[in-house]
Formats: structure tokens, sequence, C-alpha cells
């Protein structure tokens, strides 16, 4: 260094070497003119382009590293040169030792002051555990959707295959039945009768969990329901009976999803509290507030309760709090429902006292009830 | 059934055929009913000029070698099948399959009920559809 630059700089320190600035750069560089010619490196790249100990000064980087008569096809270092603009791409490499490894290959124009690009700065990056990463989560996300692929025809198995000899049992018992009446003793008919009866109840649990499959990969369009509507139709379809009473103490907000889903939700829990009610005069409550982003809806009768220890056994697959030669439930509505919830990103919950009656609540985030561009 | 041609039934299992058979004889139609195992069965016998042509078909969805769609598929090209009115009668609740058939120009799709008295209902349903609904003439 000069005297008397540094005197010019009135500071105390030293102007550095450029080639020492570049020997501490530890990620592999290196730097080419607009012949194509190498004109600096470090050992890095060398180490990176299988090439270590090697010297590559002063030779042309397709001739050197790629044994090519010309520039290589889909250089980035082309293109920089040919946009004066930053560029990159991903190569695989199989170095010298065997070992394959991904790159990033990025190219820097270094702009002279004639505005040209006189050279072009090379940098690699081994992306190896990236790309590794990437294989793996495409990977998985095949997986996944051959799994949820194998689910859906493995409902339509069900629901076909389970189907018909079921039904070919129930033909055959009624026939038994009507033909051979006459011929059989009281427990000979109850016993036929009860064949029937539970043929009757495997037909519901296999329509239950073909909707409860099917609650999850929904072909139904959103749109835009308006619950008080749809509240009024489930209620008039349950036609409850006279001795209850279904009030709506809110207005209802709009949503936007699948009609079905959202009437599956009020159905089932509308028609338990109807089924279950064991008072002379049943009230039903709907309501609905605001609690920051959610709307927390609440469904409250006066019916038989349940008890603390139930709270979320109630909400599992096939769990029935009486036998189901008491009442015939499969345990799958609020299953249904609860999954139904869980979609648009909800929760479900119950708060209830034996003889007093339950109210069942259900979050669903505001973003269901205002956003249209989804989908 | 109305004219007393003849039905056909494209259906393989062997329960569903009887009974079938049993609900037309309880709601007393006597019209001839001939009995296909699959499509390819059905499409020999609505061929070979051995039968009268049927009134109606009832097909069945699921079965081997040839299906109810690929059955229909093939009638809806041919000139003289394809006036025959055809219900479909199957244990599939697939949007699917309803709106392919529907494309394919079906005139009813029923689901088979589990239970054997509904089952008996729906084919008196299609029965008083069939006696009451206008018809094209297929042997003209």
């Amino acid at each position: 260094m000069e005297e008397d630059e540094v005197d010019r700089s009135g500071k105390d320190r030293e102007i550095m070497d450029i080639d020492k600035i570049l020997e501490s750069i530890r990620d592999p560089f290196c730097i080419i003119d607009r012949n194509y010619i190498i004109v600096k490196t470090n050992d890095a790249y060398l180490e990176a382009k299988g090439r270590a100990g090697k010297d590559l000064l002063g030779k042309k980087c397709y001739e050197v590293l790629y044994g090519m008569k010309g520039v290589c096809e889909g250089c980035v270092v082309e293109k920089a040169f040919i946009s004066g603009d930053p560029c990159a791409k991903e190569k695989h490499v199989l170095l010298p030792d065997g070992s394959e490894q991904w790159q990033e290959i990025y190219t820097y124009p270094i702009i002279s002051e004639e505005g040209t690009v006189s050279h072009v700065i090379e940098y690699v990056r081994d992306i190896t555990d990236r790309k590794k990463t990437e294989k793996r989560l495409e990977q998985l996300v095949k997986e996944v959707e051959s799994i949820n692929q194998e689910l859906r025809d493995f409902a339509y198995i069900v629901s076909h295959d389970l189907k018909a000899p079921l039904r070919a049992i129930s033909s055959l018992a009624t026939w038994l039945a009507t033909d051979y009446g006459d011929k059989l003793d009281e427990e000979g008919k109850e016993h036929l009768n009860l064949l029937l009866n539970r043929v009757r109840r495997m037909n519901s649990l296999i329509d239950g969990i073909l909707q409860y499959s099917r609650a999850g990969h929904s072909r139904e369009e959103k749109v835009e329901v308006d619950l008080n509507e749809l509240v009024a139709e489930v209620i008039d379809t349950l036609s409850p009976p006279e001795n209850i009473e279904i009030r709506v103490e809110n207005k209802l907000p709009l949503m936007y999803a699948e009609q079905t889903r959202i009437r599956q939700v009020f159905q089932n829990l509308l028609s338990n509290a109807i089924k279950y009610m064991d008072k002379p005069k049943g009230l039903i409550r709907i309501g609905c507030v605001r609690e920051g982003d959610y709307w927390r809806f609440s469904v409250s009768d006066n019916g038989p309760g349940i008890e603390e220890k139930y709270f979320n056994k109630i909400f599992q697959l096939f769990q029935t709090l009486e036998s189901r030669d008491q009442t015939e439930a499969t345990g799958i509505g609020l299953a249904l429902v609860k999954r139904i919830i869980d979609i648009y990103g909800g929760s479900i919950w119950v708060e209830s006292k034996v003889g007093k009656g339950s109210t069942f609540f259900f979050t669903l985030p505001v973003s269901t009830t205002e956003d249209k561009s989804n989908r | 059934m109305r004219h007393n041609k003849p039905i056909m039934l494209v259906e393989d299992d062997e329960v569903d055929v009887m009974t079938i058979q049993r609900a037309l004889k309880e709601i007393k139609v006597t019209n001839p009913l001939y009995v296909a195992g699959n499509g390819e069965e059905a499409l020999e016998m609505l061929r070979n000029g051995d039968h009268k042509l049927p009134g109606l078909i009832l097909l069945d969805i699921e079965m081997p070698r040839m299906n109810g769609i690929e059955f229909l598929r093939v009638i809806r090209h041919d000139n003289e099948l394809r006036k025959i009115p055809v219900v479909i009668l199957t244990s599939s609740k697939e949007e699917e399959h309803k709106m392919e058939s529907f494309d394919l120009g079906i005139s009813g799709y029923m689901i088979k009920p589990v239970d054997y008295i509904k089952f008996v209902e729906v084919v008196k349903t299609i029965d008083l559809y069939w006696t009451l609904s206008e018809l094209p003439d297929v042997d003209e």
C-alpha cells in the first residue's frame, strides 16, 4: 500500500488485496471472462467441480470442465453475459469419488465501466440435502394421494360388495318368514325377526361408514349458505313431535361452505336432541355468538343429559351410550359432526348436567362465513 | 306391465334376480322376464333374434365382463336398441355413476333397498310409471 493512500483516507487501515478477499471466500466460486476463460477460482470450486488440485486458470470453462467444443447448452454464464442479470440453475453432478451432488449454480455479471458485462462470477451451492428433502416430500405426497384413493375405493367396495350379500340375507329371511311362517313356532319367528333387525342395523352401519368416509373428500361445490334458511329446512325435515319446541335464538350468519356437510351438522345435532328427549315439554335452543375470529354455535336441549366421563367418548366413531338393542343408534352421527367441524377448522364440545340437559357447542372460523374467493 | 311386452333384467346376483321375480309376481306383473347375467349376455339375447324385443330393461351396474355403463354405451349406438327405456337398479349411490347413466339416456335410477318390502315398493313404482308413461314403439 502506498503511504499517501493511507494518509488520504485519514484512517488507520489497510486497503486489502482483492485476491486476499477472494481467497477468504470458502464457498465455491470462479470468475469467467467474455471468452469463457477462467480467470479466478478457489479450492472449494475445484473440489465442487471434481477437479481438486488441478489448475484451471487460463482455460476455457466448457473445455476443461465438461470436455465440450463450445458453450454448454443452458449455460447460465452465457445467460448472464447476454442478459446482464443474475441467473441461476440447478444441476445434478457426479463427482470423481462417485458421490452425487445437487448443485445450485448462480451467476452474477460484472459490469465494466463501459456498461458491458466484462466477467461473470459463478457461484456454486451444494443443495443435495434440500433436494433429498424435496424428493422425500414429493414421494410422501404421492403416497398420501394413493392412500386417499384407496380409501375412496374402499368406501365404494364397502357400499356395493357388502350390501349385496346383506340384501340377499334380508330377502331370504323375509321369504322364510312369509312362506314358512305357519310352520315356525313363536321362537323361530322371533329369531327371524332378530335376524332382520340385525340386517337393518348392519345396513345403517354401512351407510354411516360411507357418509363418514365421504365427509372427508366432498366433490360438492362451496356455495353461499344462509344458515337461517338451512336450519329452518332441517327442522322442517325432522318434523319434531308436538311436545318439542325448537327455537332459534339469534340471527345466524351466512356461510360459504358445502351445503350437504353443513346441513349434516345441524341435522345430526337436532335429531339427537329430539330422539333422546325425555321431558313432557321439550325445548331445543339454537344460538350463535361471535367470539373473535370464530362463530360459536350452540344447540341446547332439556333432555336426559350426559355424564361428564362420556364427554369425549360420544364424539368417537361407533360409540353409543346405550345398548344397540335399546336404541337403534350406530354411533356415527356425532363422529360425523366432529369430522365435518374439524375439516372447517373449528372445534366441538359438550356441556351437560344429567337430568337437566345438554348443550353442544361448536365453532367455525369467521373466514368460512365470509371468504368467497376460496375455491 | 303394459302390452304384456317382455321385461329384460340384466343382473348377476342370483338372489337379486329372485327378489325381482318375486316382487313382480307379488304385484301381479305377468310380463315374460328375460334374465341376463351381464351386459354381454344381454346383448347376445337382444341381437340373436330369438327373443321379442323387451319393452323395458332393468339394469344393474356392477356386473362381470360387461357392466351396466358399458352396456348402455353399446345400446345407445344401436339404432334398434336405443329406443328401449332402461331403468338402472343398483346399490351404487356414486354420483359419477348417476351422472354417467343419465348422460347415456336412462329413464330412471333406482337404489336397491336392503329391505325386501321396500324393494317391492320400488318395483311397484317402476310398474306404475311404465304403465302410465308414453313409450316409443320399439317394434317399428
